[in-house]
């Protein structure tokens, strides 16, 4: 056994050749090792060991703490613990606001038990929130009820954290006593009724529940409901209600949405009614077997609509479907009981029972055999609501029934006779009628419709149902493929609309004003498909068509030429789709003040790619407040918002980006619903500034999102889809998954190779986001090579001024540099700051970075006197940017200064920057910067160790 | 300044002045603080984000202090409570491992988020026990990682602590992070 001293000299020993061979070059290394240990191998492993872990150490000390720390906050308390003159003895379970505990009076010697509930939630110390807290807790303790679980006592540990003392209840939910002792649905309504007497008891008192749920129903052995957490969440929202910005999060805290009434959802204030609605989804859960609505998904926009908007099946089917849990006889529910729960259940507060009372007054009333107040509501009254609820997803078939009704008056183009008029508008009328009936709940049988159901089964009709009218059957059909468009279906839209231009052609003949309206249609859908080459051609026609009915000014023209150039963009001809775009916007701006947003829109986004900045910004910012003055509802305002977002980003304006694209995304997922591919650009552009921003955890579930949808809606083969998987690389690269992230790029540029983009935009930008990632992945010549082609490819389609080629022109410098040679990154970093400054502010992102990848270079030619001025002006510029640059990119300026410093022996002051880059560089989404960082940090050590 | 926040100075002016009763006493106050900020904390995140042990002691420090107080005493303080702070963290997972055991309570032993492998962090009750392992060869090293990771506090802070150039601390971590992620690793391969 060594003494303590020789431990303790071997120690020292160790330590002194451990940092020396960190100091050694890898490759003289294995020499100094065995100069310095000798024959000792044992020592000589120890060292080597200790090298070998010197190398992985980043970050993985601070997890554990942190993910310690996070344990400890998630647990306020431990078993054991005295809270107040109670000793917590188990738990007993968690709900949503808190966990219960079994406890029991220390004194006392365990005698009495009872359950203490204490909460996640922390009040402030604020001593008007205590007296408001303990003023709610003494309503509550009054409650004396013998289906209520009595309040006993309350406080707040030692901790901080509030706790309620309750009475015991000692049994199973109420569900699941149901289901145990296979009740049938007299018992159950029985065990209903002794709730509601309970709920009606505490109205009486002034208290609202607001979280009835079977979860909250205890039933003992002997059959006696209890109803627990009693009026809670009316104390919760007692703290809510001095904090204004807490209001939206109250739909977070719920832990079981499916329960929620649609008030609660819209936060709207609470009565009585919340109650009735949560006593009515109570009864459906007991007498049906399943909760009325299916909540799985974790977006709160989703869970709303569905709360809000959708109506649920009826008990009796549900009850029909769930043998395990709903009672024997479930078929007796079909009539009354179906009636009386859907009645409780009613989404306006106002048309449920007026209170409990009167509910309980029903289901009394149907054990007794007496007729109920309950009534079916009448199918007129239903099917407007029907549309008004479903606004969401019946936006295609309000289109329909639009373009029905206009159907009408577009006709005027034709010489008609009234007679035939009317009788088409009847005819309409009734096949209308048809489809929503169809669409009825009970004819449903409790599935959800769907504008598509609807459109199918409307697509079917017309065949069968309009086969004499040519021109009745044309409109249709034409109706029915744009709605078929608006909701994504492109193939069905297609097919439709070749069958409407076909009928026309046959009974117009090929050159009449009237096909254009098919061939627009066409044509548009093509160009969803990313068929450019078919679609060009039919949009010129639309426009020479147009233009031959209607003459010069009219808007239909402007439509057909704002299409016309938009096609031309996407197809990359910017030089033909400037002049049409333009034509098309002088149209519309005679026009008045009102329309030509999506116009405004393509053109932004050419000029934008030509750098014209402050136009294109200028003509979004317009198409954004057109769209707020017609209509924010619409998926053409997302589009506004969205490009409006994307020139920000540009701009540096990533906060304001990133309010306008959440904004979008929103109104899409809202008015588009989730599978539209409009939502994918949204995912897509949110991922990409998020990433950006150097939030790239935050950014991964969207980029997934827009990728899934991608591959749902268009498929593996079209070029959004090539968007996608760069969006999703690059989040990738970020966490430093390169083999991943090279499969991810490599996917989007043969994808649009396959579809003969080869050589657009979107592939050049591709490829150097590849060769970004060669370089992170520390590939540095392929790197080169590809940083190098990049510069060729975007100086061929953009020009020399191109701010795409000073990008690549930056990262074609960082490569050279990490290969040893600055000298001659100099040049190129000289010519991207040239050209950002051309394009851009002096404090705009890009040329800061650019200038500080000019100060690194100087600093890696030993020309650290050179570099310091550019370097601390590039500090200067970010710190006084009129958008706050990302913590990156500061972290980013200050490390290349400490960098410089060090070289110059101003230690100190290296240290300083440094570490005040740390936290933010490690927000980087390049991980080849969060790597120079460290480096840094080693060299500063060294040199000053040394000098 | 309170009177609780006056009496803390105090202590952490004796502690400055070498008195080693007032960490004894400073133990608890830090304590009860800690964990009322770990709870609050924990419930204005959003979901994602790592709770840094670095804003809990500064905060608590502005709870319990104040601002204005000479620099080397904050500096104390900060020692104190990143010892402070390992305890309860360390003090927990154990916690948490006896419960599992026992009465059906369902917290997730803290330690069985590892992932094998050589670069795999470890839980935080084995970080502790190869602290301590690594305090019995060399005192000081284990200073510097408690006060760094489990203190939150700036290398600054640390040398002036521990009386050293922050040259020294960097040197110092260098080696105990190579010695712990070796232990470590062991472990687990």
């Amino acid at each position: 056994m060594a003494t303590p001293d020789a431990g303790t000299d071997r120690w020292r020993r160790l330590e002194d050749i451990f940092h020396a061979a960190l100091e050694a070059d890898l490759s003289d290394r294995s020499v100094l090792l065995s100069r310095l240990c000798g024959n000792d191998a044992g020592l000589r492993n120890e060292v080597e060991s200790l090298l070998n872990s010197a190398d992985k150490t980043l970050g993985f000390l601070a997890k554990p703490v942190e993910d310690a720390a996070r344990a400890v906050a998630d647990a306020p308390v431990t078993i054991g613990q005295r809270i107040g003159p109670y000793q917590l003895l188990k738990e007993l379970g968690e709900g949503g606001m808190g966990k219960v505990y079994l406890a029991a009076r220390a004194d006392d010697h365990y005698q009495r038990q009872v359950a203490i509930k204490v909460m996640h939630a922390m009040l402030g110390a604020s001593p008007v929130m205590l007296a408001r807290f303990r003023a709610e807790r003494q309503i509550l303790a009054n409650l004396d009820h013998p289906n209520i679980a009595r309040l006993l006592d309350g406080g707040v540990t030692s901790g901080g954290l509030q706790y309620l003392v309750m009475e015991y209840v000692d049994g199973v939910t109420i569900d699941e006593f149901c289901r145990r002792n296979k009740l049938l649905i007299e018992p159950r309504l029985k065990l209903f009724l002794a709730v509601c007497g309970a709920v009606e008891y505490a109205h009486h008192n002034l208290v609202i529940h607001r979280d009835i749920k079977p979860a909250n129903i205890l039933v003992t052995a002997e059959g006696v409901p209890k109803l627990l957490d009693f009026g809670i969440a009316k104390l919760l929202d007692a703290d809510l209600g001095y904090d204004p910005n807490a209001r939206t999060r109250t739909t977070e805290r719920l832990m079981t949405p499916e329960y929620a009434s649609p008030e609660q959802i819209r936060g709207e204030p609470i009565t009585t009614a919340t109650d009735v609605y949560g006593l009515g989804v109570l009864l459906y859960e007991l007498l049906a077997g399943a909760r009325p609505f299916r909540v799985t998904t974790r977006s709160p926009l989703e869970a709303a609509l569905i709360i809000c908007e959708q109506q649920p099946a009826l008990p009796s089917v549900t009850g029909l479907q769930n043998p395990e849990t709903a009672p024997a006889d479930a078929r007796k529910l079909k009539g009354e009981l179906d009636n009386v729960v859907l009645m409780a259940m009613r989404k306006e507060p106002e048309r449920r029972y007026a209170s409990v009372s009167e509910l309980s007054a029903d289901v009394s009333d149907y054990l007794r055999g007496y007729p109920l107040r309950a009534r079916t509501d009448t199918w007129g009254y239903r099917s407007a609501k029907f549309v008004r609820r479903h606004k969401s997803a019946v936006a295609a078939t309000v289109a329909l029934v639009l373009a029905l009704i206009g159907f009408s008056v577009g006709m005027g183009l034709l010489a008609q006779k009234a007679r035939r008029e009317q009788m088409i508008a009847q005819r309409e009328a009734e096949f209308l009628k048809g489809l929503f009936q169809a669409a009825m709940p009970e004819e449903a049988q409790g599935r959800t419709i769907t504008a598509r159901d609807l459109l199918d089964s409307g697509a079917q009709r017309v065949d069968r149902e309009l086969s004499g009218d040519p021109e009745v059957r044309a409109s249709m059909l034409e109706s029915i493929a744009e709605a078929y468009r608006s909701l994504g279906l492109f193939d069905q839209a297609e097919a439709f609309g070749q069958r409407s231009y076909d009928l026309r052609a046959k009974t117009l003949g090929a050159n009449h004003p009237q096909l254009a309206d098919p061939l627009d249609l066409l044509a548009s859908v093509a160009r969803l498909k990313g068929q450019y080459e078919k679609a060009e051609p039919n949009f010129r026609r639309v426009v020479s068509l147009r233009r031959q009915a209607l003459g010069e000014n009219d808007l239909l023209v402007a439509a057909g030429l704002g299409e016309l150039g938009e096609c031309l963009y996407l197809e990359g001809k910017d030089a033909e789709a400037e002049p049409t775009l333009r034509q098309a916007l002088a149209i519309y701006r005679r026009n008045g003040p009102n329309t030509g947003d999506e116009v405004r829109n393509y053109l932004a986004l050419l000029l934008e790619r030509k750098g014209q900045y402050p136009e294109a910004t200028q003509l979004l910012r317009e198409a954004v407040e057109i769209g707020r003055r017609t209509g924010v509802d619409t998926p053409g305002y997302a589009i506004s918002l969205h490009n409006f977002a994307s020139v920000l980003i540009t701009l540096g304006d990533l906060s304001g980006a990133e309010t306008h694209l959440r904004e979008a995304l929103a109104i899409r997922r809202k008015v588009l619903g989730q599978n539209h591919p409009d939502v994918y650009y949204s995912l897509n552009n949110l991922g990409y500034l998020l990433v950006n921003k150097g939030d790239w955890a935050g950014a991964e579930p969207f980029t997934r999102e827009a990728l899934a949808l991608a591959l749902r809606s268009v498929g593996e083969e079209h070029p959004f889809t090539a968007g996608a998987h760069n969006g999703l690389a690059r989040v990738l690269e970020a966490k430093g998954e390169y083999a991943e992230a090279e499969k991810q790029f490599q996917q989007a540029l043969d994808i649009l190779r396959h579809a003969n983009q080869g050589e657009s935009w979107s592939a050049a930008q591709i490829s150097l986001n590849l060769g970004m990632l060669e370089t992170d992945w520390g590939k540095y010549s392929q790197a080169e090579a590809l940083a190098r082609q990049s510069v060729e490819r975007l100086r061929k389609l953009g020009g020399e001024n191109n701010p795409f080629v000073a990008t690549a022109l930056v990262e074609l410098a960082e490569d050279r540099i990490l290969q040893h040679d600055p000298k001659s990154a100099e040049p190129m970093l000289r010519e991207a700051v040239g050209i950002r400054q051309k394009m851009f502010s002096p404090n705009h992102p890009s040329v800061i970075q650019a200038q500080v990848r000019l100060g690194e270079a100087l600093t890696a030619e030993g020309e650290a006197a050179q570099a310091e001025p550019i370097l601390r002006g590039a500090l200067a510029s970010a710190r006084t940017a009129p958008f706050p640059l990302a913590r990156w990119q500061v972290a980013e300026a200050e490390s290349a200064l400490g960098g410089c410093l060090t070289a110059m022996g101003r230690f100190r002051e290296a240290q300083e920057l440094l570490e005040k880059s740390e936290a933010g560089i490690r927000t980087d989404p390049r991980p080849v910067f969060r790597r120079q960082s460290e480096v840094r940090m080693v060299e500063l050590e060294r040199s000053w160790h040394f000098h | 300044m309170t009177p609780e926040q006056s009496s803390v100075t105090r202590l952490l002016q004796q502690l400055s002045g070498g008195n080693k009763q007032a960490f004894d006493q400073l133990m608890p106050v830090v304590y009860d603080q800690l964990r009322k900020l770990a709870a609050r904390c924990l419930r204005s995140e959003a979901p994602g984000h790592t709770l840094p042990a670095t804003a809990l002691v500064h905060e608590a420090y502005l709870r319990l202090v104040g601002s204005d107080i000479a620099w080397e005493d904050r500096v104390h303080f900060y020692a104190v409570s990143a010892r402070v702070m390992r305890h309860i963290l360390v003090d927990h997972a154990k916690t948490g491992k006896r419960q599992k055991r026992g009465g059906g309570a369902e917290q997730i032993p803290l330690d069985e988020a590892v992932v094998v492998g050589p670069d795999a962090p470890a839980g935080i009750l084995e970080l502790d026990e190869a602290l301590q392992r690594l305090s019995a060869l060399d005192a000081r090293k284990g200073q510097v990682v408690e006060m760094l990771f489990f203190g939150g506090m700036t290398y600054e802070e640390t040398a002036a602590a521990l009386q050293l150039s922050p040259a020294t601390v960097h040197r110092e971590l260098k080696m105990a992070k190579a010695w712990l992620h070796r232990e470590l690793s062991q472990e687990h391969a």
